[in-house]
């Protein structure tokens, strides 16, 4: 990943992606 | 349409030294987006060129800028009237001259104009241009957060569970993560399906099926079911802490959970 861009975020951003990846179903885990 | 050793040598020469880490795909795909809106005559030429620079974090030199325009001049067409083969060096794209498609042609006739969303913008003010209806991704697109949330829900690959959750923060991640940040370029396994060709819009795939576990990939356990036989699930507050110190530094914090069948403790990096 390109971390040189993304440690530049917004902390609204870095939160609106991580309540994106929570709003994600989870998967089934066998 | 550009061999790939060519492309990617060109788009090291616009990532000097590749600093900036992107890569010659994730590049070239941010490029077919932005062509693509200027083939609707949703952009002018200055605005692909300003928006790829600003996505990928580019630096705004000159010569940057005309690398670009090659790049986005060299993107074949999608409407394949000038299909192009790999290798073919006649390819090219006047985005100037393309033709009107029916979305342009509404906003002709709604009396705005078809070269570019900032005029839009200063003339009317969101909603007045929105000819494309509900869901349809294909509204005006003015910049705003409202607009990148409706965007994000549109493109979402999948069905999002929004119970407890901030829906504009929803729509906002969703932006950022499949249009802004083109993670499912990478994050997904596989982005195309066999025979498809990454370099070529027409035979792009990538549906629910494909996307949906590399997403989980991508948020590792943030998105993972946690096994309740063996592991303490963390708390959200942890998993956010533990988000926000990898996308800042690169380095996964080591989490620490408790085996409820032989209850020791155990750390996993």
């Amino acid at each position: 990943m390109p971390w040189p861009v993304y440690q530049d975020m917004t902390d609204r951003d870095l939160q609106a992606i991580f309540e994106y990846l929570q709003a994600i179903p989870y998967v089934k885990t066998p | 349409m550009f061999q790939v050793p060519e492309l990617a040598g060109l788009c090291h020469a616009v990532t000097p030294g590749g600093t900036i880490g992107v890569s010659s795909r994730q590049l070239i795909i941010r490029l077919r987006r932005k062509s693509v809106r200027g083939m609707r005559g949703e952009l002018d030429e200055d605005s692909i060129v300003a928006d790829v620079i600003r996505a990928g974090g580019l630096m705004a030199s000159g010569s940057v800028q005309r690398r670009i325009r090659i790049l986005v001049s060299a993107l074949p067409t999608r409407t394949g009237q000038q299909r192009v083969r790999p290798g073919d060096r006649r390819a090219g794209w006047p985005i100037r001259t393309c033709k009107i498609t029916t979305s342009a042609k509404k906003s002709k006739a709604q009396g705005l104009d078809t070269q570019g969303t900032r005029q839009r913008q200063g003339g009317t003010n969101g909603n007045n241009g929105n000819a494309g209806g509900n869901g349809n991704g294909g509204g005006v697109d003015d910049g705003s957060e409202e607009s990148k949330v409706k965007q994000g829900f549109a493109i979402a690959p999948v069905e999002l569970n929004l119970q407890g959750r901030n829906r504009a923060l929803v729509g906002l991640g969703s932006y950022i993560v499949n249009a802004q940040g083109g993670c499912v370029d990478c994050h997904t396994s596989p982005t195309y399906v066999a025979g498809g060709d990454p370099y070529k819009v027409s035979r792009r795939r990538s549906t629910r099926r494909t996307t949906w576990p590399a997403a989980a990939r991508l948020a590792l356990r943030h998105v993972r079911e946690p096994d309740a036989r063996s592991e303490q699930p963390l708390t959200e507050a942890q998993r956010y802490a533990d988000f926000v110190q990898k996308m800042r530094t690169g380095i996964k914090a080591p989490a620490t959970y408790t085996c409820r069948s032989c209850r020791g403790r155990f750390t996993r990096t």
